[in-house]
């Protein structure tokens, strides 16, 4: 009853937290529009076809760019909320090619996430256990490659194999589930796998430190002393020790691994929202750029703040302050 | 173990100090102009005129390479330098400052931290023009608040210990305990930090040429190349496989040196 | 009752594995623990003890090499015992409770669940039986509230209740043997006497043989029937406790013995240990150095005056939670606390931890801002100071610290530490002179100068402290449990020292220590301290020997007494 109510104060403030967060993300979205050189109507008109002075404030007028700063602030904030994100450049809703790319980003950071925790966390302990031995060396040089690898760089090279050589797997491309369920899965190997592998390592190298962090302990050496066996030792008390530190590692990675998305989604061809993205900065389609950077920031709030709960559940330091 | 020891920390010195020379005396050496098409020898294998092939304009692809390291290395090591000023700035006040100050800088510097990397850089240099200055400057304002964290949680930890209370005790001023007590003591993990940074950097650069919105061609980079290539995969698969070996060795390099550099300075690791 | 050996060291020889070759670390020590007894090993930092205690539970780190000898239990070598063996053997017969209480529980599970499982590790019993053996186990533990804590996590409770819950499952499945490794070190005074007395009741209703292992020779005298004394890895001696504190053998245990505080008469020079030329080890009284002219002229302490040091009515809160859904409660770490010093005095502090009086310490040289009360420095009120005038006042006080390993910036030679008062307050004038002489005033060689702090040991280190302390001529010393971490032999070269000091530098101490003994020693007068306030103040010997206040009497029974039995 007490931790709960505890941890329903923890809740409510973390969310406080995320709330305020994503307030000043979006007003830091909005001010895109004002701090980045040329002109929106410019270059929603063409600057080559020449417009008219009244063409442009006929058009500067329909975008409500002639409004006052904080009156245009508060109604893209209102919309915002709704979900109105604008519409854009090219005149369709800007919360439309959002909802259309964001779930194959989802899709794909899930997957990679999977084949990370899967290889890295069992590696990891594979590592602390045989610690200055021969695997322990093998695979901490193995994750010292794989964090210096950069993404395109391995995916460009699992391109080359194992869909140029062998033939295995498509190299790109996204097909829809309802079209071909088994493509689908086979052009999600190789970006799933690409994003993972470099997650992977760096899972895998805070897995072993965590680990041997928890085995220097004091404790250890008393759970041994009271004639534990080494599996319950390791499996039960270092594992669950070392859990609070691998689980905040995986929540921080998963900066680098929206990052990721940016450069395997362009490889891959991926249509995700960092494809998004890197077309309307190329384009300098404002308002989509906008959505899609409130949107990729939300979501990443949202990821910290799970991290941030899962870790006050697994640390009963932190659940249940000192009474 | 001393870290000279190890074979594979050698051998990334021995890489880490080949990259800079060349960086150095690149264009000295160069066989080609890198600019130069010739359009009789495109997407050529290697030969003896162009040792590592040619690309889709017939330009000298060991050339490029050689010149293509240069603002690799301008921006790596100027970001890293802004980064590394302003991020333990700004780490000192977060830990040591006035409680408000501490808590507002720190605040900050978390909003910041919740942004990747490169969707920053990709804002930033989406927009204004991109070369070696902006890219430094971006790459380098990027990076400030991960070394703010590190140099905060070490300050922290430094203060903690009574010999920045004896420096207070004794009445020491702010700056003389900043100077003597804590820069001397969180220099080990900034400089762990600061070969970190300066591999991420590199990542975050060639990141962003190879999406097209780094380094502008014609002017070779490492990681404009390998973006290049990948549309040529089936052509001239070893135009890919060139660029990206220089890329992935040199940051295996640094980050295996920042690696030795860690445990030997972290005095917990050396006992062992 | 015959005893029956039931542990045996035979000739146990350890060394570590370093990277030039093998250093011995234990020499061929021979140690019987026959049951029902205990035996007290004592021995100071760095005399194997600890690796001891490893090698009997065979939990001997991976550098440690045994050279030779045998650890027997119940027939078994337990140095070549197999991992099997040695599992069936430890928590069931051998059971070990370690220095740090908190450290040494799992902090993700409960008490209670780790309780439980040590039962269920040895016994087959059922979940439900073991949950009402281990509530048992923590009532004859004497916990407060033994339902609670089985539902609490370790942080939740305090380090006496942490030790305790150690002590439930050490004893959980009624052992032969418990090895206790410094189990008190980590604990109050107050509390340590009633783990102390626990582990005796333990003793005598289970039956089960301790091997105590310990620094502190006044534990030793409490509780162990028996007692060893290890020095540098080398068996001394060992015999009866009357025996040994009776009649000592060696001469380092005689040393060992005479250094204690409580052993001499108070102000007077503690016997230290010294090596002659043929290197054997003797307990002797040093004359204090030579005096220096400027001090031979200064006359004794003039007849009370103005005190150096007056505190009126000093107050410090905090605001703090009890738990993250409680409003903040006014916490007061220093409660109106007054107190006088009167120049070339010295006044001990005593008190338990958490009692206010290293804030009190802080308070009084302004490291830590007063909510009320005034600070009277030689007639100048300190709590009125602005920041800058505050900040030059700070040459007439210094502060030395508990951990010499803490105190000192491990980035500055010995010769910029000394020396770091003289460049704040005289901008580096005649620096290199001040700290020479500073340096020969401590008793340490002027080639210290180049060297960096991790060069010295312990003692060394407080010597360096010491001298900076001493650097621009304060007038005021506070002493924060200055010696407290020191080995007792060398607390006795460092307390030497700095009564040497307090006539040559013309010094007044403020002397703060958690040890009743100590304080008697170099204490004129003594202030106790209990939550924030000052419960009992009144010249040394009429605290000690006429202690009013019941919390003084308490902290006064808790000091083991070596009293007559060693007859000093």
């Amino acid at each position: 009853m007490q931790t709960l109510t505890a941890f329903a104060i923890v809740l409510g403030q973390k969310l406080v937290t995320a709330l305020i967060q994503l307030w000043v993300i979006a007003t830091l979205v909005f001010s895109i529009m004002y701090v980045m050189p040329g002109d929106p109507v410019l270059l929603l008109l063409g600057a080559e076809s020449n417009p008219t002075p009244e063409a442009i404030a006929t058009t500067r007028h329909q975008l409500g760019l002639d409004q006052p700063v904080l009156t245009q602030y508060l109604k893209w904030l209102g919309n915002a909320l709704h979900g109105d994100l604008g519409t854009s450049l090219n005149g369709y809703p800007v919360a439309d090619y959002i909802q259309a790319s964001m779930p194959k980003t989802i899709e794909l950071a899930v997957a990679a996430i999977l084949v990370a925790a899967l290889l890295g966390i069992p590696l990891g302990i594979a590592a602390a256990l045989n610690r200055g031995r021969f695997l322990d060396g093998f695979l901490t040089s193995l994750s010292t490659v794989g964090i210096s690898v950069p993404v395109y760089i391995l995916g460009s090279l699992l391109i080359l194999v194992f869909s140029l050589q062998l033939g295995w797997l498509p190299s790109s491309g996204y097909t829809d589930m309802s079209r071909n369920v088994g493509l689908h899965y086979q052009k999600l190997v190789l970006p799933a796998v690409t994003l993972g592998l470099g997650l992977a390592a760096s899972i895998a190298r805070m897995t072993r430190s965590s680990m041997l962090e928890i085995l220097g302990r004091d404790f250890v050496r008393s759970l041994h002393a009271r004639g534990m066996r080494e599996r319950r030792v390791i499996w039960l008390h270092v594992l669950r020790n070392a859990a609070i530190p691998i689980v905040t590692i995986i929540g921080l990675q998963l900066g680098n691994l929206m990052g990721g998305t940016v450069l395997v989604e362009a490889l891959f061809n991926w249509p995700g929202i960092s494809t998004l993205l890197v077309t309307a900065v190329s384009n300098r389609n404002y308002p989509l750029v906008q959505g899609s950077i409130l949107t990729i920031a939300a979501l990443f709030i949202v990821i910290n703040l799970c991290v941030d709960l899962l870790y006050s559940l697994l640390d009963p330091r932190i659940r249940r302050r000192r009474a | 173990m001393r870290m000279s020891r190890r074979p594979g920390v050698l051998a990334s010195a021995a890489i880490v100090v080949l990259v800079i020379l060349v960086a150095l005396i690149g264009p000295l050496i160069a066989p080609h102009n890198p600019l130069l098409i010739n359009q009789n020898a495109v997407n050529q294998g290697s030969s003896a005129t162009y040792l590592l092939g040619t690309d889709e304009f017939g330009r000298d692809i060991l050339s490029r390479l050689l010149y293509g390291i240069r603002p690799t290395i301008a921006v790596a090591a100027l970001s890293t330098l802004i980064a590394a000023i302003g991020g333990t700035a700004l780490g000192i006040v977060g830990a040591y400052g006035r409680p408000a100050i501490a808590a507002f800088v720190m605040r900050v510097v978390d909003i910041m931290l919740s942004f990747p990397p490169i969707l920053l850089a990709l804002l930033a240099v989406g927009f204004w023009q991109s070369g070696i200055a902006s890219l430094s400057v971006v790459i380098g304002l990027i990076f400030i608040p991960h070394f703010a964290r590190v140099a905060q949680s070490a300050t922290l930890q430094v203060i903690r210990q009574e010999y920045v209370e004896a420096e207070h005790a004794m009445g020491a001023r702010a700056m003389r305990v900043v100077g003597r007590a804590i820069l001397p003591n969180i220099l080990s993990p900034l400089v762990v930090q600061a070969t970190l940074t300066i591999a991420a950097a590199i990542l975050l650069e060639s990141g962003l040429s190879f999406l097209g919105l780094g380094i502008i061609p014609p002017d070779p980079s490492w990681g404009q190349m390998i973006g290049t290539a990948r549309g040529y995969l089936n052509q001239n698969p070893m135009y890919v496989v060139w660029p990206s070996l220089c890329l992935a060795l040199t940051v295996l390099a640094i980050n295996i040196l920042g690696d030795a550099l860690r445990d030997h300075l972290d005095p917990r690791l050396r006992q062992e | 009752m015959p005893a029956q050996e039931m542990l045996s060291i035979a000739n146990l020889s350890v060394a570590f594995r370093t990277e030039s070759g093998l250093r011995p670390v234990i020499n061929d020590v021979s140690l019987a623990l026959a049951s029902g007894e205990i035996l007290g090993l004592v021995g100071e930092s760095g005399s194997g003890k600890t690796l001891m205690s490893l090698a009997a539970m065979g939990l001997l780190p991976h550098n440690a090499v045994v050279t030779g000898g045998r650890v027997t239990f119940a027939g078994q070598d337990l140095l070549t015992a197999s991992p099997a063996t040695l599992r069936a053997l430890r928590g069931k017969r051998i059971s070990m409770i370690f220095q740090d209480p908190m450290a040494s529980l799992d902090p993700v599970f409960t008490c209670g669940d780790q309780i439980i499982e040590a039962i269920r590790l040895h016994e087959r019993v059922s979940a439900s039986q073991a949950r009402a053996r281990a509530l048992e186990l923590l009532e004859t533990v004497h916990i407060a509230d033994p339902a609670r804590c089985m539902r609490a996590y370790p942080h939740e409770l305090s380090g006496g209740q942490c030790q305790r819950v150690m002590i439930a499952m050490a004893v959980a499945c009624k052992p032969d043997v418990i090895i206790a490794d410094e189990p008190t070190t980590a604990l109050d005074v107050t509390v340590q006497k009633q783990v102390l007395l626990l582990l005796r009741s333990l003793n005598r209703e289970i039956g089960a043989a301790i091997l105590l292992i310990t620094h502190d020779l006044g534990v030793i005298y409490e509780v162990a029937d028996r007692v060893a004394v290890i020095y540098k890895g080398d068996l001394m001696e060992q015999g009866s406790t009357a025996d040994i504190f009776a009649t000592p053998q060696s001469p380092y245990t005689r040393a060992l013995i005479a250094s204690m505080p409580a052993m001499s008469a108070p102000g007077t020079r503690l016997p230290v240990i010294t090596r002659d030329e043929s290197g054997e080890l003797r307990s002797q009284v040093l004359p204090a150095p030579v005096v220096t002219a400027t001090s031979a002229e200064r006359a004794a302490p003039p007849p009370q005056a103005e005190p150096l040091l007056r505190l009126e009515k000093l107050t410090k809160s905090y605001r703090i939670r009890d738990s993250i859904f409680s409003a903040p409660r006014e916490f007061r770490a220093v409660n109106e606390v007054s107190l006088a010093i009167p120049a070339r005095t010295t006044l001990g502090l005593v008190g338990e931890s958490g009692c206010g009086k290293s804030t009190l310490s802080r308070l009084v040289m302004r490291l830590i801002e007063p909510d009320s009360g005034d600070i009277m420095f030689d007639g100048q009120n300190l709590a009125r100071l602005d920041h800058e005038e505050m900040r030059a006042a700070r040459r007439d006080f210094s502060l030395v610290f508990q951990n010499p390993y803490g105190s000192l910036n491990p980035r500055q030679t010995v010769a910029d530490l000394v020396a770091a008062p003289i460049d704040i307050h005289e901008a580096g004038s005649n620096r290199a002179a001040t700290v020479a002489r500073l340096l020969d005033a401590v008793g340490l060689p002027r080639t210290a100068m180049t060297k960096y702090p991790h060069e010295f040991s312990g003692g060394q280190r407080q010597r360096i402290v010491i001298a900076r302390a001493l650097a621009v001529r304060p007038r005021l010393l506070i002493c924060d449990e200055a010696v407290s971490a020191l080995d007792v032999s060398v607390q006795a070269q460092v307390l030497n020292l700095l009564q040497d000091l307090q006539t040559e530098f013309d010094l007044t101490y403020l002397f703060i220590s958690h040890d009743m003994s100590v304080v008697r020693h170099v204490s004129d007068s003594i202030a106790v301290m209990q939550k924030g306030r000052i419960v009992e103040y009144g010249p040394a010997g009429e605290v000690f020997d006429n202690p009013q206040n019941p919390y003084t009497k308490t902290l006064l029974s808790a000091v083991p007494h070596i009293g007559a039995a060693a007859g000093g």
